[in-house]
């Protein structure tokens, strides 16, 4: 049957046999819909290994397939990684494109609102390796994910953490090119950013990643803005405001306002604001959280960082914390996976 | 076995010595530094230190130590004293703490056991060794020189000491471990136990009722002795369905909590554990086939680029853009550019697609 | 790499390392759309073949329809003008081939058009010449695909079009046109939609041409940054005239046809460069006996080791070389002259509507008897 299928498509006309292809995975239970995407719940048939099918309605916009289904599937389909979310294949029915992905059952934002559950402080250095060995592998591959965020970090049965949601990806510009400065979610939006940078790097994401492995160690979001300007407020707050004698140029920055001066937190105040975290940990966090961009680390350095050798060892996957489920298991499934797609 | 002994050797002393401080001895219970008074500030500490065994209230020995070490505030005594070196006092009389301390210095260093030792006079021969250099320690008999000796054995018998002691944790810890296995083992079954007991009397009220009920309903056609029959047949098959039961928990949790099986994961995960950290587990080329030039960074040498590119890649068109202050601003700097193009250059170059797609659609 | 450093490796457990090449290997570039000279060949002859069948059943239902409507004309011309034999129109893989470079000429024409960026007309020429390895022109004529190419490249580049301003400043072409393409297109290159370009690998030579030949000092007496720089911009421009409307991107990796432009543009530097670079070990050891030493008598074991090194360098440095002038061959191919095109964009229609090739012929026939 798989090699059938496979001989169809490369046939170019795989719109034709849509019986072959549909019969190698069953979609048994949809848990999700939304403006571009409805997804399901199924099987492999031939594994009996458990899916997700994201079907991603095409003819609906004006100007084609939508571009977040673009990248999603362009990059996707580059990036083999343990700690990065598998798609297993792809594959069209009628007029639309289906997305088969690995089955992943939870993400870190549920763990992380679960206050029943305890986390131990190599539990948060295992997810934060997890997550810097995958966005490491996006930055080796020159992409950017431009996305991160607890609930885009998806947890696989087996305790190993996947970095999804490919909508706002792209690769590493040319020189001369203009970057989108609307990206990343809000909380997890880097200063730069902030003030619309057009020529960031991949430091956006080690932001991203240092503001999650705070929100690890806090269990509630480190820097919440209601809105964009707060955002700014509530960074400053927690961080110190940037002017050009700490972050050179950020005044030439498209958007730069220095709102109201902050000192920037010492060593001590931020020990008090991680009162279980190791000195290791600090230094990792204060690397990661740099105003200045240049000044951040970048995912090699972090990885190298000697939080990762000191004791506790980071908690094997599988000896992670997991959902607690009170409902049978599909059902528990389902409502994450409906409120984390946001399709 | 000794050491519990000792706990609860000193768990009695101190009560002791409380109930005879309490009522008794009220002038030991002052600092004679500072002058507090235990009765008008019930929550202060003493503490003494094994040089010397003086005793200094919490709140001064925080004051004068915390800076480093310091000598000891009695008069006539002087000895320099290090804060992390203060301890709670355990026994009432000083001199059975000072022998306490002394023995558990030189157990830590003469920490054979008896196992290690081919027969048992070796082995006594052993503890009087140490009982004989706890005694002049203790005694103040030739101490530098038995001090010097000490030194000396722990130097000699480094490594020893170090795997013996690694050793008798182990011990420890897995003794431990093996009883609180044993005892939730315990606790499981019990729990079991008690659910299935209170389920059979349950079981037992409802069949009851059930007789009960089809004996005054005179309608029923069925009699009461048949409906006696079938009750306790059925509870002859409900008895050995529970009995089958309870056996699979017992090895399911023999399974969880058998100390065995335990010992098997505890394995897997030292197996684990043993193996090298890898941050990257191979996701990076250690082997890059170019070397890159040394890249100017600093924002002085960037805005008078052209004067610091000497031993540097060249290319005017990037030394424009190295200079845009928006572009630095934003953290774009010029060594992200020629480090990606590098790396571009040589990812694929050893792929000779003409031998390797021919393998592969040989294979 | 030597082998004491073997020796040592082997009682560890095996890692996998994952080399930069690896990371090409895994890519889709090289998985699904590399090819040996040979498997290319088979699957556009299979391409061609499958539009072929396509478009024979399409004139077979169109000559029979005309025929049962017109019988007595076929059965006075069966012999001559309508004779199916004489009638239909198929392409030929060479035909083919030829008008999808053709074409790759029109989308670099339009793309500039647009003043779209370098990468999206490279990106669009891949994703057309991709298409028509998978379908044939006798079932989809290029004009359409190819602008649909561009629009779906232009999107996946980051630089959105709207449909309607892409539209506007063509001729002819409807927005369906387009939309009604670009699923057709994405199933046909199994959405993969990466492609590895050779001008950022160029861009990276350039680079380390520098590092090689003038660091710490020049290597030869007539090269500098401003002669790199020169060699840099004429291999850009022989990339744009050859590499691009080629196969080559199908059969080299992007740093293989970066060397290529490099070496045909000058071939002296470029060889400086790979040996420098790739015959590192006969370097020294030449270089050990220039100086010529007596007291230093290599054991046996060292000179074989040695000899053992440099025959493998030389092997690679080689293998390398040959490919690089393959590539060098593939690019430039002769490209097809605008006549040639015309005729066979003629003989494209037919094949595709074979209906108004027979209508025609017989209004010639009834009409000037």
């Amino acid at each position: 049957m798989a090699t059938e299928v496979a001989n169809a498509v490369s046939n170019g006309i795989s719109s034709e046999v849509k019986s072959p292809v549909q019969s190698k995975y069953s979609k048994d239970k949809k848990v999700g819909e939304g403006t571009y995407a409805v997804v399901y719940l199924g099987n492999q048939i031939s594994t009996k290994r458990k899916i997700a099918i994201k079907e991603i309605k095409t003819g609906l916009f004006k100007d084609g397939l939508d571009m977040s289904a673009i990248r999603e599937v362009k990059y996707l389909q580059e990036l083999k990684h343990p700690n990065v979310i598998e798609l297993i294949d792809v594959f069209s029915t009628s007029n639309n494109l289906n997305l088969v992905l690995e089955f992943l059952p939870c993400d870190l934002e549920v763990l992380i609102k679960d206050t029943s559950i305890v986390f131990k402080s190599s539990d948060i250095k295992s997810w934060l390796l997890m997550t810097l060995r995958g966005v490491h592998h996006c930055h080796r591959n020159f992409i950017l994910h431009r996305d991160l965020k607890p609930n885009n970090l998806l947890l696989a049965p087996d305790g190993q953490l996947k970095i999804a949601d490919f909508g706002l990806a792209r690769s590493l510009g040319n020189p001369n090119e203009e970057l989108s400065s609307n990206v990343v979610t809000r909380w997890y939006r880097a200063p730069e950013l902030l003030f619309g940078a057009k020529h960031y790097t991949v430091a956006v994401d080690i932001w991203s990643v240092g503001i999650i492995f705070a929100e690890l160690m806090l269990r509630t979001p480190y820097l919440p803005g209601k809105d964009d300007i707060d955002q700014l407020d509530v960074t400053f707050r927690a961080l110190g405001t940037p002017t050009d004698q700490i972050w050179p140029n950020v005044s030439n920055l498209p958007q730069y306002n220095a709102l109201k001066i902050y000192p920037p937190p010492s060593r001590q105040e931020l020990r008090n604001r991680f009162s279980a975290a190791t000195d290791n940990a600090l230094d990792l966090l204060i690397l990661m959280t740099q105003m200045d961009p240049s000044r951040r680390c970048d995912s090699t350095q972090a990885l190298l960082h000697e939080f990762f050798t000191e004791a506790p060892r980071a908690t094997d996957p599988k000896d992670l914390p997991k959902k607690k489920e009170k409902k049978p298991v599909n059902e528990g499934n389902d409502n994450s996976n409906a409120k984390r797609r946001k399709v | 076995m000794v050491v519990q002994d000792n706990k609860s050797n000193s768990y009695a002393s101190r009560r002791q010595s409380n109930i005879v401080d309490d009522f008794d001895d009220r002038s030991s219970d002052m600092c004679p530094i500072c002058k507090t008074d235990k009765y008008l500030s019930p929550n202060m500490n003493f503490l003494i230190n094994p040089e010397c065994y003086h005793r200094i209230c919490e709140s001064c020995v925080d004051r004068i130590f915390s800076l480093g070490p310091a000598p000891c505030p009695y008069a006539n005594c002087g000895k320099i004293l290090r804060k992390n070196k203060f301890k709670q006092q355990i026994f009432d009389n000083l001199s059975i703490e000072r022998e306490i301390d002394i023995r558990k210095k030189v157990g830590a260093i003469y920490n054979k056991t008896e196992e290690d030792f081919s027969d048992l006079k070796e082995y006594n021969k052993y503890l009087e060794i140490i009982e004989d250099i706890i005694f002049k320690l203790n005694n103040g008999i030739d101490r530098d020189q038995t001090e010097m000796e000490l030194y000396t054995y722990e130097q000699e018998h480094k490594l020893e000491i170090l795997e013996k002691n690694i050793t008798e944790s182990q011990k420890n810890a897995d003794a431990q471990k093996y009883k609180e296995a044993m005892e939730r083992l315990r606790q499981e079954k019990l729990r079991f136990e008690r659910e299935h007991e209170i389920e059979d009397l349950e079981y037992q009220q409802k069949q009851q009722q059930e007789l009960l009920d089809t004996l005054t309903n005179s309608n029923s056609t069925i009699s009461a002795e048949e409906i006696i029959k079938q009750q306790q047949s059925n509870a002859l098959k409900r008895a050995s369905l529970r009995k089958k039961q309870l056996q699979q928990v017992n090895t399911q949790l023999e399974q969880k909590f058998n100390p065995v099986y335990q010992q098997k994961l505890l394995e897997q995960q030292l197996a684990i554990s043993r193996m090298p950290f890898t941050p990257f587990q191979g996701d990076r080329d250690l082997n890059k086939l170019y070397k890159l030039l040394p890249i100017p960074n600093e924002i002085d040498k960037l805005m008078d680029i052209e004067n610091h590119i000497s031993d540097s890649y060249n290319d005017p068109y990037l030394n424009k853009l190295a200079k845009n202050k928006e572009y630095l601003g934003a953290g774009w700097r010029l060594t992200t550019v020629y480090e990606r193009a590098l790396d571009e250059a040589f990812i694929g170059l050893g792929c000779i697609i003409e031998q390797e797609k021919r393998q592969t659609t040989a294979v | 790499m030597t082998e004491q450093e073997k020796e040592v490796e082997e009682p560890v457990p095996k890692r996998v390392t994952i080399s930069n090449d690896d990371l090409y290997r895994r890519s889709t570039q090289f998985e699904l759309w590399s090819f040996t000279q040979e498997s290319l060949d088979k699957a556009k002859q299979k391409a061609n073949k499958t539009g072929q069948l396509l478009a024979q059943e399409r004139f077979n239902q169109a000559f029979n329809k005309s025929k049962s409507e017109n019988p007595e004309l076929f059965e006075r011309y069966k012999d001559d003008e309508l004779n199916p034999q004489t009638l239909i129109t198929l392409l030929t893989y060479e035909e083919e081939s030829k008008f999808i470079q053709f074409y790759c000429q029109n989308i670099v024409q339009t793309t500039d058009y647009f003043r779209m960026p370098t990468q999206v007309k490279l990106t669009a020429i891949s994703l057309f010449k991709k298409f028509y390895l998978i379908n044939s022109m006798m079932e989809y004529h290029p004009k359409n695909i190819m602008y649909t190419s561009v629009f779906l490249a232009a999107k996946s580049e980051n630089y959105f079009i709207s449909i309607e301003s892409f539209v506007q400043r063509l001729k002819d072409v409807k927005p369906s046109d387009i939309l009604d393409l670009e699923f057709k297109i994405l199933q046909s290159l199994k959405f993969t939609l990466l492609v590895h370009h050779a001008f950022r690998p160029l861009y990276g030579f350039f680079l380390d041409f520098q590092a090689v030949l003038l660091h710490p000092s020049p290597l030869m007496y007539d090269v500098s940054v401003d002669t790199l720089g020169a060699l840099y911009d004429k291999a850009k421009i022989w990339l744009n005239e050859n590499a691009i409307l080629s196969d080559v991107a199908f059969l080299f990796t992007p740093p293989q046809i970066a060397l290529a432009a490099m070496y045909d543009v000058n071939r002296r530097v470029t060889d400086r460069y790979l040996k420098k670079k790739f015959l590192t070990t006969s370097a020294v050891h030449n270089d050990h006996e220039e100086i010529g030493d007596e007291n230093e008598e290599p054991t046996n074991d060292d000179n074989n080791e040695i000899d053992d090194q440099i025959k493998s360098e030389r092997n690679q440095y080689e293998i390398l070389v040959r490919t690089i002038r393959k590539c060098i061959r593939i690019s430039k191919q002769e490209k097809p002259t605008s006549e040639e095109s015309k005729e066979i964009d003629k003989r494209c229609k037919s094949a595709l509507s074979p209906d108004k090739v027979i209508e025609r012929k017989i209004k010639k026939l009834t009409t000037s008897p």
